[in-house]
């Protein structure tokens, strides 16, 4: 639009028109302004938020959680607990509520009363110490009801910074009727494991003993302890054990990269569609499953319903009965919260109490127990599964649960996931060998602890 | 990817901007209130670009001087961090690898942008909206949905892309194989945007006066010549922005082998592309002062070669 000088009289109606844009303008900008500012999400903010039964005047709690079912046993908490109100949130899952919290907690405001954490998570947050220690509000005292394995992990010398939940034991989860069509003996050794993965193949290429993902880092460790052969230790402090490069720890790489290498296992991505393709089709004879395994597993597969049957791990040493975990969380009290007591309680009653653990081992939570009244629980043994047949998978979860290394988790976990993805990708992928990527992840995983200002021990 | 719509006035013309007239007192005062409006309107915007991405800028540099360690706090550490991003072969490989991606996936879409605009811009396609909507909509699909959704099509043995390169006697196709991946990477983005940067280019070749391309039908020049040698000629300015949009924005990609890690995490690594290298370092292994240095040294990168670009477009005559 071009503008031409003016002379009097249409004067006073530029005016006047001036003013009206003005105004319009500025409408115009504020409208845009107060748009915007309702478009921005509210940051860390979660998205759901349950509370059921709360009774008047009670103690509110924030507990962020993501596993299935968690929303009934906190229903049932509010109802027999008038004076506490726990409101769930789902602020993500794993590593997404833990980059959540840890922010919160920098950040010094957001944080919730109460949240799920897996055990190899607690220390990076107890080194920071965002955690309450439970041993002062009585917790302790749910000691003896709670696996060995689970109560390593959440306790530091005397204190308690969470309270178990579940747990992830891991056991050979195998496929009946494939091993008996090809002559196959459940194997109790990690030697006769190969010797029937070597017969298996031989008799049709087509068919595998089991699945082995490289690139799967809680799936990995948790094979390791019950090879024994647990690369870290740390009991706290400012001095981290990795140990990659060991003995134990070359075997255990060396023996799988055998299996590889000779195509006797497949190197799927655990939980992918090809996976459980290979798991229906027989082209896995066997899953090392854990304890949470199965529940998901019949969802996923149609032909080999009923055939599946679960005994112990195979061992390193003959006689043994050594198992590992894969999974399973805990429940712990975030510092800073105003009322550390109700969520002690609160945290307490979730994973120590029968009532609690009916819901939990339900249907819909289908969660394992650290809970040693349930796992000893009769009931609880001789419960069957479409996909397990006649077969009773507990009876051996249960004893896989109470024989286990106490994996001592380095405070460094998220970053060794991160790093561990990249490092072992070429296992996966063909161009590399298992023992070769534990080399390079000992050096760089040595070298990030040391970064962060840890003394790094190397054996 | 910008989202700002420019349009360029296609350089010769016949177009002509009038100067304000030369009268200094009236001018100068007409000059303040006609400012007043605009500065009102762009204030919102320039209080979000300062908000978002000036504070953050100046944080990020600040954030980059020092290093936090689990076991000894945060100390002021200068250009160290810079020192570990310089020497960090993982940070380059990512550079290389989204020049190399660049370099392949912007012309490609591009020219096919260009052919899609020019062959609906001359009306030898039936239902020409009906195929312009349908090619934009690709861009409507959020980038993390679109990476969701190839995640599935491509999926190795299973996917219906992978059965059909069977069906075709092509054997078993892994997508995601390490000669693949940036294939794939390319072929998920030009699906992406070749639709958005259609759009443009069909707006602009629509501005190209009617007379000049009927003088030369009236010459006898065929319809590629038309295209190739006058119109494209006289969209140049928005096809060198283009240029320069879309390659900043394959320097900075991160959501598509983000949500493909995933599906398949063997075939994106730590520093795949250098945004991801910032992620997994900052959020990923908590070290956010070292991943803020690197995120300042991509900002550098992509600076130098914005520069160039500006460079270039004033050369060729675009900012008078």
């Amino acid at each position: 639009m071009t503008h031409h000088s003016t002379v009097g009289g249409t004067e006073k109606v530029r005016a006047r028109r001036r003013g009206s844009r003005k105004l319009l303008a500025v409408a115009i900008a504020a409208i845009a302004v107060a748009a915007l500012g309702a478009c921005s999400t509210g940051g860390a903010a979660p998205a759901k938020t349950v509370a059921h039964g709360c009774g008047h005047g009670a103690t509110n709690l924030t507990f962020w959680g993501w596993p299935a079912g968690y929303n009934l046993v906190v229903n049932e908490f509010n109802k027999t607990h008038p004076d506490i109100c726990v409101k769930l949130e789902n602020a993500g899952a794993s590593t997404a509520e833990y980059v959540k919290l840890s922010d919160a907690l920098k950040a010094g405001s957001g944080t919730p009363d109460v949240a799920t954490i897996e055990y190899f998570e607690l220390p990076s947050f107890e080194i920071t110490h965002s955690l309450v220690d439970l041993s002062k509000y009585g917790v302790s005292s749910a000691k003896n009801n709670e696996a060995p394995v689970a109560w390593s992990q959440v306790t530091q010398g005397a204190a308690q910074y969470a309270m178990p939940v579940d747990l992830g034991p891991l056991a050979l989860f195998y496929n009946a009727k494939e091993f008996s069509d090809n002559g196959l003996t459940v194997p109790t050794t990690w030697s006769a494991f190969a010797t029937d993965a070597a017969a298996l193949h031989a008799k049709d290429p087509k068919l595998g003993m089991t699945n082995f993902d490289p690139e799967s880092t809680q799936d990995v460790l948790a094979l390791m302890q019950e090879y024994n052969a647990f690369p870290f230790t740390y009991t706290g402090g400012t001095k981290i054990g990795i140990n990659f490069t060991g003995t134990a720890e070359m075997a255990f790489a060396n023996y799988w990269q055998g299996l590889i290498s000779k195509q006797l296992v497949t190197t799927a991505g655990d939980f992918s569609p090809e996976q459980w393709a290979n798991l229906d089709s027989g082209a896995n004879a066997a899953r090392l499953s854990p304890a949470w395994g199965p529940v998901g597993m019949q969802l996923s597969i149609k032909n080999t319903i009923g055939d599946w049957a679960t005994a112990q791990m195979p061992q390193a040493k003959s006689g043994g009965k050594l198992s590992g975990n894969w999974g399973g969380s805990s429940l712990a009290v975030v510092a800073g919260t105003k009322h550390a007591k109700q969520a002690a309680e609160f945290v307490k009653w979730f994973g120590g109490s029968a009532d609690a653990w009916k819901i939990l081992s339900g249907p819909v939570a289908g969660a394992f127990p650290a809970y040693v009244p349930l796992l000893n629980d009769s009931t609880f043994q001789a419960r069957t599964l479409k996909i397990t047949g006649t077969t009773t998978p507990n009876t051996v979860f249960a004893q896989a649960a109470q024989h286990m290394v106490d994996p001592q988790w380095p405070p460094i976990m998220t970053a060794a996931a991160t790093q561990w993805t990249s490092t072992f990708a070429g296992v996966t992928k063909g161009t590399e060998t298992l023992p070769q990527a534990f080399t390079t992840y000992q050096a760089q995983l040595v070298a990030y602890a040391k970064s962060q200002g840890f003394t790094v021990t190397t054996n | 990817m910008a989202d700002q719509l420019v349009q360029a006035a296609p350089t010769g013309s016949s177009l002509r901007i009038r100067r304000p007239s030369s009268r200094p007192g009236r001018t100068a005062r007409r000059g303040r209130v006609r400012q007043w409006p605009g500065a009102v309107f762009i204030a919102p915007h320039m209080l979000m670009l300062g908000l978002f991405m000036l504070v953050p800028t100046v944080y990020a540099i600040y954030t980059s001087l020092y290093t936090t360690k689990l076991i000894g706090g945060t100390s002021f550490s200068g250009g160290a961090n810079y020192v570990a991003v310089l020497q960090s072969s993982q940070f380059w490989d990512g550079v290389g690898r989204v020049l190399l991606f660049g370099v392949i996936q912007v012309p490609l879409t591009i020219a096919l942008a260009f052919f899609f605009a020019a062959i609906f811009d001359a009306g030898i396609v039936r239902f020409s909206r009906f195929f312009r909507t349908v090619f934009f909509i690709p861009f409507a699909v959020p980038g993390v949905v679109a990476a969701v959704m190839w995640s599935f099509l491509l999926l190795p043995g299973f996917g219906p892309y992978a059965t059909f390169a069977q069906a075709l006697g092509l054997g078993k196709l892994n997508f995601f194989s390490s000669q693949l991946i940036l294939p794939t990477l390319i072929l998920i983005v030009i699906w992406e945007f070749t639709g958005y940067n259609m759009t443009i280019l069909y707006t602009s070749l629509k501005s190209i006066p009617r007379e000049v391309t009927e003088a030369a039908i009236v010459e006898g020049a065929s319809l590629w010549r038309i295209i190739l040698r006058i119109k494209l000629p006289m969209v140049m300015p928005t096809v060198v922005m283009l240029v320069f949009l879309n390659t900043v924005g394959a320097l900075q990609l991160f959501t598509e082998p983000s949500i493909l890690a995933a599906f398949q995490p063997q075939a994106i690594s730590f520093g795949f592309t250098p945004s991801l290298f910032v992620y997994n370092t900052a959020v990923g292994s908590g070290e956010y002062n070292l991943g803020a240095a690197a995120a300042v040294v991509l900002a550098l990168i992509i600076g130098v070669i914005s520069v160039a670009g500006f460079a270039v477009r004033r050369r060729n005559g675009e900012f008078k």
